[in-house]
């Protein structure tokens, strides 16, 4: 546990004259559960952005799996990294087994291996077949969150980036999809960069808890274990 | 009306039926090639948004173009016919479809594109298998919007020659014809429905998400399509005969047409009422997209060789004869016999009693009588006040009136004197005297056949069959069958056919 998949050098990020992400080191190591707090505007999600190029740093050097982000190919890294965000941004025109197929396909699976991988992740998240037929808007609030994170592991990633995704849900469905996340986080050891507002969230779920202030991410040290 | 309409309708599918192919034919080449551009423009666009001010500005402009001046723009570069006809619609089609590309892409939720790419899209993958999936149902209304569009729309392309159910409308107004009109009407506003019914339930299917029936329904379009154009069939080796939109030249290029078909064995095809007359089946005709029209040797000697003075019959002939060979290698061939020219009518009991047979007659009379005239004629240049000076008439007062109203005037008696075309419908059934331009004010205007020489040449049993119509109708047989087809509703076919049996130059009615 001590390979750094992700690794910031002196990372700068500013819109404007805001400088948003200042001078940022850090890395993640290898299968930690990293969940992230601060408040809106502190940076959180321009940083996790970074990590799969979706947003470019202005100076500084982004090393993920050990490749410089700014010279490969964002497009098959992208592949290898789960991402489910706010809001889950299922897709509209796909019911629930084609959205989480959606990498598989994208990556040229042989469907299958598809048909076998979106029937596991549907066990795995309490999804039965009949959901899977249906279309984003015909979901509950629980179901797009496990959809969304059924499509986001479907490529078996090594590594998942989530952006608030369980922010919109009541307090017992939230409590159901946190510990399915957990469930598969200990069996697989998916390394996972979490952002939350929740501080009872972050609480729960990281092996390591951070918070992003004035442009840095600082470690909490103090933990509430049990 | 309605009920004209119908027997129309019902009873003319032979004429109709050829129409409705071609007007399906020509929307649907301009709406799938619009779709196919407007798609790749939109997309464009939305890529580069540093573009889409000038493409989107481009196509607004085009579209506030009115429709008559656009066919107009495109004759130089497409000709006349089909061709035009698609370009112009196709660049009107442009815009609805290129808008509402760019907009469908616009508006999809950024988290949507974003999660997409976040996950591993490619460029082509993102387009292809987010974007314009989401974008479909505003794409599908524009295509809605410019597929009604075009089919109406369609309905103007006969003004240039081109076919399709304007042929019936325009045919209706050049002949009088009012119900023919209705039916072409009709016919374009069902078909417009229809497919604005198809796809109304294709937006349906995609709004419920029922993408199967969809593809297939679209595969099937494409297929029926596909085979629209491949039996278009090859149209080489065949005559092309043009005519102006007027009911006695769709009569003799149908003559022209049998007597062809009767004496060589060659087929021949006729494409009636080109609007713009002269101005536009002339260079169609250099091009080589016609091989023949009948043609007026006052409008050659005007309009065409641009000589502004009036020499006697016979030099005016020559000299037109030996221009057009030498500028633009066509010949005429055979004068038909009458001459269409302005003539002035005056009541048959007036005529009488002062004795009146010519213009010069008229004159001393004229403080005594009402002329009447269509507004045109008191505006133009040779037109009532040249005549007056010229012959020293002094009329008591004049009236403007509608065309379709100078002889019920000139009958009920009010008006006296009237202005017409020596070949006019009602001629034959009205109590008028034609007089005699006797010092040869008003241009002649006989009629022969104007003909390519390279087709001629290619095809020399032409010439044959084409001098038969030399001095085969007088200004009354004209009239009269002008009046056949415009008061009693015969078709033109029919009429034409009529009477070369009558000359013994056809057997039997094609």
């Amino acid at each position: 546990m001590s390979e750094a998949i992700v690794k910031f050098e002196n990372v700068s990020k500013s819109y404007g004259n805001r400088l948003i992400v200042k001078n940022l080191r850090f890395s993640i190591k290898k299968g930690e559960f990293v969940t992230v707090m601060g408040r809106s505007g502190s940076g959180k999600t321009t940083v996790l952005k970074m990590i799969n190029g979706l947003i470019k740093a202005d100076s500084g050097g982004i090393y993920v799996y050990g490749q410089d982000i700014s010279k490969c190919a964002l497009v098959p890294l992208r592949r290898r990294i789960g991402y489910a965000v706010q809001e889950t941004a299922l897709f509209p025109h796909m019911d629930a087994y084609r959205n989480i197929a959606y990498v598989p396909h994208i990556s040229g699976w042989k469907e299958r291996d598809v048909k076998a991988r979106v029937e596991e992740l549907a066990d795995l998240m309490n999804l039965p077949a009949s959901v899977l037929k249906r279309y984003p808007d015909e979901l509950s609030g629980g179901e797009k969150q496990r959809v969304g994170i059924a499509r986001a592991l479907a490529a078996r990633p090594d590594m998942m980036l989530m952006d608030e995704p369980f922010g919109a849900l009541d307090g017992e469905t939230r409590n159901a999809v946190q510990d399915e996340l957990l469930k598969i986080w200990r069996r697989y050891g998916t390394t996972i960069f979490f952002i939350t507002h929740d501080e009872n969230e972050a609480l729960k779920l990281g092996s390591r808890i951070m918070e992003m202030d004035k442009g840095a991410l600082k470690e909490r040290t103090e933990r509430h274990d049990g | 009306m309605i009920k004209e309409t119908a027997e129309i309708l019902f009873g003319r599918w032979d004429f109709f039926l050829p129409l409705i192919y071609e007007h399906l034919e020509i929307s649907a080449a301009a709406i799938i090639i619009a779709t196919a551009a407007g798609l790749f423009l939109g997309v464009l666009i939305s890529q580069y948004k540093i573009l889409s001010p000038y493409v989107l500005g481009a196509t607004n402009i085009i579209y506030t173009i009115p429709s008559i001046a656009l066919f107009g723009f495109l004759i130089p570069f497409t000709g006349v016919g089909n061709l035009t006809a698609v370009a112009a619609l196709t660049l009107y089609a442009l815009l609805p479809m290129i808008r509402n590309t760019y907009t469908g892409i616009a508006n999809i939720p950024p988290a949507v594109t974003e999660a997409a790419e976040g996950m591993g899209s490619g460029k082509i993958q993102l387009l292809f298998r987010i974007k314009l999936p989401l974008a479909m149902p505003v794409i599908i209304s524009g295509l809605r919007n410019m597929a009604v569009m075009t089919v109406a729309l369609a309905g103007i392309a006969s003004f240039i020659g081109a076919g399709g159910l304007g042929v019936a409308i325009y045919r209706g107004i050049t002949t009088n014809n009012a119900a023919m009109t209705l039916a072409g009407s009709v016919l374009i506003a069902l078909m417009a429905f229809t497919a604005d019914l198809l796809l109304g339930a294709a937006e349906k299917a995609i709004k419920k998400k029922k993408y199967l029936p969809l593809k297939i329904a679209s595969a099937a379009a494409v297929f029926l399509f596909a085979a629209l154009f491949f039996t278009a069939g090859d149209r080489d080796g065949v005559i092309k005969i043009a005519s102006k939109p007027m009911t006695e030249q769709f009569i003799i290029s149908e003559m022209l047409k049998m007597l062809i078909e009767e004496n060589t064995g060659l087929k021949a095809e006729i494409t009636k009422g080109i609007g713009g007359g002269t101005g536009n089946i002339h260079p169609a005709m250099l091009k080589g997209e016609f091989d023949m029209y009948p043609e007026y040797t006052g409008t050659a000697w005007k309009f065409v060789l641009k000589h502004s003075d009036n020499p006697p019959d016979e030099m005016m002939i020559k000299t037109i004869k030996e221009e057009y060979e030498d500028k633009f290698g066509f010949r005429w061939v055979s004068l038909y016999g009458f001459n269409n020219r302005f003539g002035l009518g005056v009541r048959k009991e007036l005529a009488e009693k002062y004795g009146l047979k010519t213009y010069s007659d008229l004159a001393p009379y004229s403080p005594g009588l009402v002329f009447g005239a269509e507004y045109d004629f008191f505006e133009r240049d040779d037109g009532y006040s040249a005549l007056s000076s010229y012959y020293g008439y002094n009329f008591k007062s004049t009236a403007d009136m509608d065309i379709g109203l100078k002889y019920s005037a000139v009958n009920s008696g009010k008006v006296d004197v009237i202005n017409l075309f020596t070949t006019d419908a009602m001629i034959p059934v009205s109590d008028i005297r034609i007089l005699e331009d006797d010092r040869n004010f008003f241009e002649n205007y006989h009629i022969g056949t104007v003909v390519r020489k390279d087709t001629l040449e290619k095809h020399p049993e032409l010439l044959k069959a084409l001098e038969l119509m030399d001095g085969l109708i007088s200004d009354e047989e004209m009239a009269a069958m002008n009046y056949a087809v415009e008061a009693e509703k015969k078709s033109d076919r029919e009429t034409a056919a009529e009477f070369l049996i009558s000359k013994g130059l056809l057997k039997e009615a094609p």
